[in-house]
């Protein structure tokens, strides 16, 4: 029998313990075999598609398990000032931007205010001496904090009577928002945004996606500090032809009405049950170094979070609660023993987004009660080891976050994503972080890292048996890197490059470049 | 008359014409600048730093005297010959004694304290919609944009405490029903205001009505959750639990509990015209009263107002068996004695507040019932 493609003279990792392949056959929309030496020629007919691997790796297509797919694509369209080190620099970059379009409104992102000179961010006069054409609108890369220009508080609705509302001596806005005024700020705007426009958004960063070898993400979506509307938006995408990349919706609401009502098998994603190190309101058993008396906030009381985790397990939804803290991974887990004592079901693999900083006992209990953790390596490229952002936060404790090698020698499961667009989405980077940490007992091996981006990650969203593995039958989502990523020096992992990624079958990226 | 909407969509009216477009943005903002200091004299000066201050002295002069000379040509004399604007060699100011309204000073300029519910009421009515000059931003106008701002944030001020006064008052009135339409609009304004929804859920409990008080905390809090990702308050949440108490907390305590629900009515006196500001007030119970109270009116009384007042008998046909027609000629006394009927009627049913505006330059017939009415109907408020 002839196949459509066949992918030959390649390290084809199966992911099926640990099994490598020299090629595989796909027909339509999945692998029809896969195999050693010369014996995929008999599958090869006149029609037939012969891709080279060229001697390296070839793996499942990765699967982000924690993706904020609106809010990436809509940031496309931002300015990031992730590099900006001064207001005029940040000036700069709205000046360049604003001229190619006077009359647009900015949205920035990524602003990092302990890398500006001036230490705070910019108040509205400042930003109005660079651009007071049209409303700017500026956020930190946690979307924590934000602050507008002149024109922006006149055009947007700004909740003025509201707490987190900056003002100066004279009572007046100065144009920075925090906490609720921020949220509901960012909410509004964000509810703003029509769908005509993140279809848009959404079909421009297709080809980096499927370029960085993504065939599958969870999409995070809806809830605080997002909208509503993108979850109902994501759900009408999916399925849809014309948007290759798979997607797993995780709705971030607390209405599980409404998810019965959409047909979702399951609810949350980031579902706060606290918040960031970087705003120091990730609950923690300890004091912030950097902040006296400062141990976080829990969004949840035991009996809140008691109830709801009850009602997901009984109404049979897969669940993931986003916690960071240690308290907060406390009461996630607490909630979810109490759920399993009163109804004895450990099967819906309900997750735990992010779980920064878990205490041995966490990681024993999850296991136990077969919890997922979702982690983000590259959390610790950006923000680990010394002189990190967890340093600065929480002093030595920073040796303890993000214990991958101990977490899996526990035999808790794990999947990884990259948070995008809180981080970039680099699926190479997150191999890299995870395999290179700054803490080396967190280490863990290259093969163990690719498991949280293919098949785990197929584990954690209930599709392991389709996806997630390069066997026959699965579904044909395959990379194919310029490198053998196991034999080169782990830390050559982040500049190792996907040279094709096929989705379903469909070659939807080619570097033309390497194949030339 | 002169309104001036700055609320919102900005619209001019004079005389009832929507004179908007004949005016430029910047005459707009000069109107804008005079009414937000009304009662005061502005510099011209000033005027040109809100409003030109990159131009230099000439040309900013010369545009103010421009932009005022539009305000009047397009705004003529009031009725009584009141130019709109005083003006000198160096200042200018809104002449106060022109007949006209603007829906930001009326906000402004209440007093929650002593307004009456109808008052407050009609306030709300009329003027929460939306914010001040929206849409609005002058470039390089740094401290006019400023001004905007200022008055945006006084406005949502004084908009919430409107709000919560006239829902306060109608609680202290025990119209409790009538507290929770008020509540509901300061909730739109104040979405996640904690202590509307503390009063919300003391006039459920005041109700007795468990089940609308259960639904409504459920729905704030899955609000608050997702909007601020925050519970509500200790008090709002010890307040929720009492709703599953035996004896609700706020039933007898705080309230005297009253069935009867408030309505404001409403009449303008027009000296020229005979029974026009008792007719006004028929207007106002037509539009006020439910269709089932109506109906139980008298055919006769409705007839004999019919003389004087269309509207009453088409409500009254709409929804009544028995059709009336405009009765051809109906003595004074009948037609009084009719009104007093009316308002009887509605009296059991309501708390009547009647709210006369101009009462001096209403017609002589009118003056006198209503004169008589204010007598004979103890219960009954007017205000003059």
């Amino acid at each position: 029998m002839n196949v459509d493609k066949i992918i030959y003279n390649g390290k084809c990792q199966t992911m099926d313990n640990g099994e490598v392949v020299d090629w595989l056959a796909i027909k339509k929309d999945q692998i029809f075999t896969v195999g050693m030496g010369n014996e995929y020629e008999k599958y090869a007919g006149k029609d037939t598609v012969l891709i080279d691997a060229k001697g390296c790796t070839v793996s499942p297509g990765f699967i982000d398990s924690h993706f904020h797919m609106v809010q990436t694509a809509v940031n496309s369209y931002c300015i990031d000032l992730s590099n900006a080190t001064s207001f005029d620099e940040i000036g700069k970059l709205i000046i360049r931007e604003g001229k190619k379009n006077p009359e647009m409104e900015m949205h920035c992102i990524r602003l990092d205010v302990s890398k500006l000179k001036e230490k705070r961010f910019p108040n509205r006069y400042e930003i109005d001496k660079y651009w007071d054409k049209s409303p700017v609108w500026i956020n930190n890369s946690v979307y924590q904090m934000s602050a507008v220009n002149t024109y922006g508080i006149l055009f947007y609705k700004i909740p003025f009577n509201m707490v987190g509302v900056v003002c100066d001596d004279k009572q007046m806005p100065t144009g920075v928002f925090k906490a609720n005024a921020n949220a509901k700020l960012r909410s509004n705007i964000l509810n703003s945004i029509s769908d005509f426009y993140k279809q848009n958004a959404i079909e421009s960063i297709m080809d980096d996606l499927a370029a960085k070898g993504l065939t599958t993400i969870n999409a995070v979506e809806g809830g605080y500090m997002y909208s509503d509307r993108d979850a109902e938006f994501i759900n009408s995408l999916i399925n849809r032809k014309d948007v290759y990349l798979d997607m797993e919706l995780f709705f971030q609401t607390l209405d599980i009405n409404r998810i019965i009502e959409m047909g979702l098998k399951r609810i949350g994603g980031c579902l706060y049950v606290d918040g960031t190190f970087a705003m120091r309101t990730a609950a923690i058993s300890f004091e912030y170094i950097d902040a006296k008396g400062e141990y976080g906030t829990l969004q949840f009381t035991q009996e809140k979070l008691n109830t709801f985790v009850e009602e997901c397990y009984r109404r049979d939804l897969q669940l993931a609660l986003y916690t960071i803290g240690d308290r907060a991974i406390e009461l996630a887990i607490n909630a979810h023993e109490r759920a399993v004592e009163l109804t004895g079901n450990t099967s819906l693999r309900h997750r735990l987004e992010h779980a920064e900083l878990p205490n041995k006992e966490h990681i024993a209990k999850a296991r136990n009660l077969g919890l997922i953790f979702c982690v983000q390596p590259t959390y610790e490229y950006y923000w680990g080891g010394k002189g990190g952002m967890y340093e600065s936060r929480i002093g030595d404790h920073y040796l303890d976050t993000n214990p991958f090698r101990y977490m899996i020698d526990q035999g808790l499961m794990l999947c990884a994503g990259s948070d995008s667009d809180v981080l970039p989405c680099n699926p190479l980077l997150t191999l890299y972080a995870a395999t290179n940490r700054n803490v080396n007992k967190h280490s863990i091996t290259v093969y163990e890292a690719l498991e949280l981006i293919t098949s785990k990650g197929a584990y954690a969203i209930l599709k392991e048996n389709i996806k997630g593995y390069l066997k026959g039958g699965y579904l044909a989502d395959i990379v194919i890197f310029d490198n053998d990523i196991f034999s080169i020096d782990k830390s050559k992992l982040k500049d190792v490059k996907v040279v094709s990624t096929i989705k379903s079958g469909m070659i939807v990226y080619k570097d033309m470049e390497y194949y030339a | 008359m002169l309104s001036i909407k700055l609320l919102g969509h900005t619209e001019i009216r004079h005389n009832g014409k929507d004179i908007t477009s004949a005016l430029s943005k910047k005459t707009i903002a000069l109107l804008f600048l005079l009414v937000v200091n009304e009662e005061k004299y502005l510099t011209k000066d000033k005027i040109a730093l809100y409003l030109w201050p990159e131009s230099n002295e000439e040309s900013s002069k010369y545009n103010v005297r421009y932009n005022l000379w539009m305000l009047n040509k397009n705004i003529p004399n009031d009725s009584k010959g009141n130019e709109l604007i005083v003006s000198d060699k160096n200042s200018c100011s809104l002449n106060s004694n022109y007949d006209f309204e603007c829906d930001l000073l009326s906000i402004v300029k209440c007093d929650c304290k002593t307004s009456s519910i109808g008052e407050l009421s009609r306030i709300v009515d009329k003027a929460f919609s939306g914010e001040v000059l929206e849409g609005w931003f002058i470039n390089k106008c740094y401290d006019f944009n400023e001004l905007i701002l200022l008055h945006r944030i006084q406005l949502e001020r004084k908009q919430l405490s409107i709000l919560q006064a006239l829902s306060k008052k109608h609680y202290k009135n025990g119209h409790l029903e009538n507290s929770l339409e008020v509540l509901k609009i300061a909730e739109q304004f104040d979405p996640n205001n904690e202590s509307i929804a503390e009063c919300t859920l003391k006039t459920y409990s005041a109700l007795g009505d468990r089940v609308s008080g259960i639904n409504y905390y459920k729905n704030f809090e899955a609000k608050l959750w997702k909007e601020l990702n925050i519970m509500p308050n200790d008090e709002l949440q010890d307040l929720y639990e009492s709703l599953f108490s035996t004896n609700l907390p706020y039933v007898e305590s705080e309230i005297k509990k009253n069935e009867m629900k408030n309505i404001n009515l409403y009449g303008f006196g027009i000296s020229s015209i005979e029974w026009s500001l008792v007719s006004c007030i028929i207007d106002s119970i037509c539009d006020a009263v439910s269709e089932v109270l109506l109906n139980k009116v008298d055919f006769e009384i409705i007839s004999e107002l019919g003389f004087i007042n269309k509207k009453i008998i088409i409500k009254y046909n709409e929804n009544s068996n028995v059709k009336v027609d405009t009765p051809e000629a109906v003595p004074y006394i009948r037609i009084m004695q009719a009104f007093s009927n009316l308002l009887e009627i509605v009296e059991e049913k309501y708390s009547v507040e009647i709210e006369i505006e101009a009462f001096d330059d209403a017609d002589d017939i009118s003056k006198e019932v209503v004169n008589y009415i204010s007598k004979v109907h103890k219960k009954l408020r007017i205000i003059k």
